[in-house]
C-alpha cells in the first residue's frame, strides 16, 4: 500500500518551483521530479510545517529543499512513519526539552537561594579591609543622598571617640569606626561594610532617656562590623542581582539590586547573624565596662517607641517603623531574656548629661 | 494506493511571475498567537523565563508560515537552542562586564569621579545597542526562507551602531526633527544590504516613496506632543495643588496612581498626533523597496494604525499581558496585507547564495531582548 501525492518541489538551489509527486511507501518518500528521481527515507525527513491545506516537508540532509504536499500527506508521514513522525513527536520533544529546562530553572534557584548565601561568608572573610572599607564609604555616601545626615560635628566628635574605642577594646577589626546619624523617624541603626555604622534620629529619640541603651545598640551593629556582615549582605544581594539579571535578559535590575544593597532595607541579616552579633555586643559591652542587659531595655524601648509592648500580643507594634532587624526575628522576646541573663554592672559611662544631651539632641539642634 | 493533488500547480521553470499575481499578506489567527503566548507566560514562570527563547521561535515560525506571497509561504528555520546560546554569549562577553564595571566604579571611584566610567560605558552601550539591532536583523533573515531561498543581511554592524549612535546625537540636537530622516537612513543602510538569494534589495527614493509627506506628518506629531506634554505638565501641577506641592512629603500610593492615571490620556492624545507621521513612515520605507524586479508598495493607513493602537491596548489589557505576541501578529498582519507588488520576477534567475550562509550564535541581540518587534 503506497499513498501518492502531487504537490511542489523547491530544490533549494534557486528560488524556482518544479512540479513534484510523492509517493509515500514502506522504507521512505519517493519523489518524481521532470528532471529527475529521488527518495527521502523517513528518519532523515523533517516536517517544516503543517497547515489545514497543505504541509511542508523537508529532509536533513538536503537542509534547503522544501517539498510542499497536500494536508493529507502529513498523515501518511505519521502512518508510514509513526516513530519518528507521530503527531505528538513534536509535543513529546518539547516535554522533554521543557522537564530540563524546568530542572535547570531549579538549580538555578538552588543556585541563587543556597549558594549564593552560603559563599557570601568566606568571600567576606577573604575580602581585604581596605577593599571593605572603601566600598562601605562609598555605600554611605549613596545613603546619604537619600537620607539626610543631621548630626552636627559636635555630637559626632562626642560619639566617634567612644564607639571607637568600644570597637577596638571588643576587637572589631576596624580601628576607624565612622559614625552617622541620619534623618528619619524610623528607630534603626545599621552597619555597612568596613566600620560604617549609621543610626537614625528615630533611634536617638526612642533611646534618649538611656545613653547605655544607645551604646548597647551601636555595640550590636559593631557586632556586625565584627562579623563583616554588612559585606556578606552586600555580597548576597549582588550576586543575586546579577544572576536576576541573567535570568531576565539583562533589564537593569541587577544594578538596581546592587544599588539597594546599600540601603536600609535590604541589609536584613539571618538569624544566626543577629544572634552573633548580640553575644559580640555582650562582650563589647563587658570589654568596655557597660551592662549587657542595657540591650535588653533598648530592644524594649524601640518596640514600645513603635506602638508595642514586649511580651504582649495584644499591642502589635506598627511593623513598618520597626527596625529590620527587629522585624524579621519574631523572638525579641527571646532576645530580652537572653540579653538579661547577661547583666552584669555598670561602670562608668563614657558621656556625662551634657554631652550625652548634644549627641541626643544631634538632630534637633540642626533643626534651628 | 490514493492520490491527492494540490490545487494550483507551481510555476514552471524559468517562468516569470507578475507582481500583480504575487498578492502579499498573512492570515495568522488571533487565538493561535494567544495560545502561544499563553504557554510561553504559563512556562516562563515553572523555567524561571527559560523557555522564552522557544517560545518566541514557535511564535516566529507560526508567523512567517501565515505569511506569503502568491501561492508560497514564507519559512522560519531559527531555534530556540540558537536563541538560548546567543543569549549565554551575550551575557557574559557583554552584561557581566558592563554590570561589573558599573559597580566597581560606584563603589570603588565614588560619587565624584564615578562619572569618569560610567558615561563614557553608557555611550558605548547606545553603539551596542546599534550593533545588537544590526545583528539581530541579520540572524532574522538568514533563519528566514521563501521558496528554499534564503534571505541575508551583510555589511558593517559595528558601522550601524556608529550611524545608529551618531544619529541619535543628531536627533537630540535638533529636537527630534532629524528622526525622521534618522529612520529613512538606517533603513536604507539594511535594506541595500539585505538579499533574497543572489537578489540584492535595493532601497531607492523612487517617486512614490518621496511624495509622502514625511516632514509635514512629523510637524504635526511635533507640536501634538508639545502641545500633550505642555498640557499634562500644567493640569498635574494644578491638580497636585499648585505651589505647594512639594513631591519629597508627597509619595504616597494615592500620588503614584493619580501620576500614572494622567498618564493615559496623555499617551492616548500623543499617539494620534503620532499616528498619521508612523502611516507615512511605514509607507515611505515600503516604497523604497525593490527586489529581482518586483517593486514594493504600502496602502497603510492613518486609521490602520490608530485602530491598531486601541484594539491592541485593550487586547493586551483583557489578555494581562500574555496577548503580546497577538499584538505583534496583528501590526505584522497590517503591514503585510497592505504590502502590494508591482513590476515582474524571475523566480528561476535567483539562485541560493551560498556565500552568505547562516552563522551560528547570531541570537546574541536577540537573546539580550534589545529588539521590540517580534
Amino acid at each position: 500500500m503506497t499513498q501518492r501525492f502531487e504537490g511542489r518541489f523547491f530544490d533549494g538551489k534557486s528560488a524556482n518551483a518544479a512540479p513534484a509527486v510523492a509517493v509515500f511507501e514502506a522504507g521512505g518518500v519517493f519523489v518524481e521530479l521532470p528532471s529527475r528521481e529521488f527518495s527521502w527515507p523517513y528518519h532523515d525527513v523533517t516536517v517544516l510545517d503543517s497547515q489545514a491545506n497543505e504541509c511542508r516537508l523537508g529532509a536533513q540532509s538536503e537542509p534547503d529543499a522544501v517539498l510542499v504536499l497536500p494536508a493529507a500527506a502529513r498523515g501518511a508521514l505519521a502512518e508510514f512513519a509513526p516513530d519518528q513522525h507521530s503527531r505528538y513527536a513534536g509535543v513529546r520533544r518539547l516535554g522533554a526539552a521543557v522537564a530540563i529546562m524546568i530542572a535547570a530553572a531549579g538549580l538555578i534557584a538552588a543556585f541563587l537561594f543556597l549558594g549564593v548565601p552560603a559563599a557570601s561568608g568566606p568571600l567576606a572573610q577573604a575580602t581585604p579591609k581596605g577593599f571593605e572599607q572603601r566600598i562601605g564609604a562609598n555605600m554611605a555616601a549613596q545613603i546619604q543622598t537619600v537620607f539626610r545626615r543631621c548630626a552636627s560635628d559636635q555630637s559626632l566628635t562626642l560619639l566617634t571617640p567612644v564607639m571607637e574605642e568600644m570597637a577596638a577594646s571588643g576587637d572589631v577589626g576596624f580601628e576607624t569606626i565612622h559614625v552617622n546619624i541620619v534623618r528619619t523617624s524610623a528607630p534603626n541603626a545599621f552597619a555597612l561594610p568596613g566600620g560604617q555604622v549609621m543610626a537614625t534620629s528615630g533611634l536617638l529619640d526612642a533611646l534618649r532617656d538611656d545613653q547605655e541603651a544607645f551604646l548597647a545598640v551601636m555595640a550590636h551593629e559593631l557586632g556586625h562590623v565584627r562579623n563583616r556582615d554588612g559585606l556578606r549582605a552586600f555580597y548576597r544581594n549582588a550576586g543575586l542581582g546579577i544572576l536576576l539579571e541573567a535570568i531576565t535578559g539583562g533589564s537593569g535590575l541587577a544594578q538596581q539590586a546592587v544599588l539597594i544593597a546599600g540601603q536600609l532595607t535590604q541589609l536584613r541579616h539571618t538569624r544566626a547573624q543577629e544572634a552573633a552579633a548580640d553575644a559580640a555586643a555582650y562582650e563589647i559591652m563587658e570589654s568596655a565596662g557597660l551592662d549587657p542587659a542595657a540591650l535588653a531595655r533598648a530592644f524594649a524601648a524601640i518596640t514600645e517607641s513603635v506602638g508595642g509592648e514586649s511580651g504582649s500580643e495584644e499591642a502589635m507594634p506598627d511593623k513598618r517603623r520597626m527596625p529590620s532587624w527587629l522585624k524579621t526575628h519574631p523572638d525579641t522576646d527571646e532576645r530580652i531574656a537572653a540579653a538579661n541573663a547577661r547583666a552584669g554592672a555598670t561602670g562608668e559611662l563614657p558621656f556625662s548629661d551634657a554631652d550625652w544631651a548634644t549627641v541626643r539632641d544631634a538632630c534637633r539642634e540642626s533643626d534651628d | 494506493m490514493s492520490d491527492s493533488t494540490l490545487e494550483a500547480t507551481a510555476s514552471e521553470p524559468g517562468d516569470r511571475i507578475s507582481g500583480a499575481d504575487l498578492p502579499v499578506g498573512n492570515r495568522s489567527k488571533i487565538l493561535a498567537m494567544l495560545w502561544i503566548g499563553f504557554y510561553t507566560t504559563i512556562l516562563n514562570v515553572f523555567t524561571l523565563t527559560i523557555f522564552r527563547f522557544w517560545g518566541r521561535t514557535h511564535f516566529r515560525r507560526r508567523l512567517w508560515a501565515d505569511t506569503y506571497a502568491g501561492q508560497e509561504t514564507m519559512e522560519y528555520t531559527g531555534r530556540g537552542l540558537e536563541l538560548f546560546v546567543g543569549f549565554l554569549i551575550a551575557i557574559f562577553t557583554l552584561m557581566i562586564p558592563f554590570v561589573g564595571a558599573v559597580v566597581a566604579a560606584q563603589l570603588l571611584l565614588g560619587p565624584d569621579l564615578i562619572f569618569l566610567v560610567i558615561i563614557p560605558l553608557y555611550l558605548a552601550l547606545f553603539v551596542v545597542i546599534g550593533v545588537a539591532i544590526f545583528l539581530a536583523r541579520r540572524y532574522h533573515l538568514s533563519r528566514t526562507r521563501y521558496r528554499g531561498v534564503r534571505f541575508a543581511q551583510t555589511g558593517s554592524a559595528i558601522g550601524f551602531g556608529f550611524a545608529m549612535f551618531g544619529y541619535g546625537i543628531l536627533s537630540a540636537i535638533t529636537l527630534g526633527w532629524f528622526g525622521p530622516e534618522a529612520r529613512i537612513r538606517l533603513s536604507r543602510r539594511m535594506w541595500d544590504n539585505a538579499y533574497f538569494g543572489s537578489e540584492k534589495f535595493s532601497f531607492t527614493n523612487t517617486e512614490e516613496a518621496t511624495k509622502e509627506p514625511v516632514y509635514a506628518s512629523f510637524a504635526l506629531a511635533w507640536v501634538g506632543a508639545l502641545v500633550g506634554y505642555i498640557a499634562w505638565g500644567v493640569w498635574m501641577f494644578m491638580s497636585m495643588g499648585g505651589e505647594d506641592f512639594d513631591p519629597a512629603t508627597t509619595q504616597d500610593v494615592e500620588f503614584i496612581i493619580r501620576l500614572y492615571a494622567s498618564l493615559i490620556p496623555l499617551i492616548i492624545f500623543i499617539g494620534l498626533a503620532m499616528a498619521w507621521h508612523e502611516a507615512v513612515m511605514i509607507r515611505r520605507i515600503i516604497k523604497s523597496l525593490e527586489v529581482g524586479g518586483v517593486r514594493f508598495s504600502s496602502r497603510m493607513s492613518t486609521f490602520d494604525i490608530i485602530e491598531l493602537t486601541i484594539t491592541n491596548l485593550f487586547l493586551l489589557v483583557f489578555t494581562l499581558g500574555f496577548g503580546f505576541m497577538a499584538v505583534q501578529m496583528r501590526v505584522w498582519k497590517r503591514i503585510a496585507n497592505r504590502i502590494s507588488l508591482d513590476g515582474e520576477i524571475d523566480f528561476g534567475a535567483i539562485k541560493q547564495n551560498e556565500h552568505l550562509a547562516p552563522s551560528q550564535g547570531e541570537g546574541l541581540a536577540d537573546g539580550l531582548d534589545l529588539i521590540s518587534n517580534f
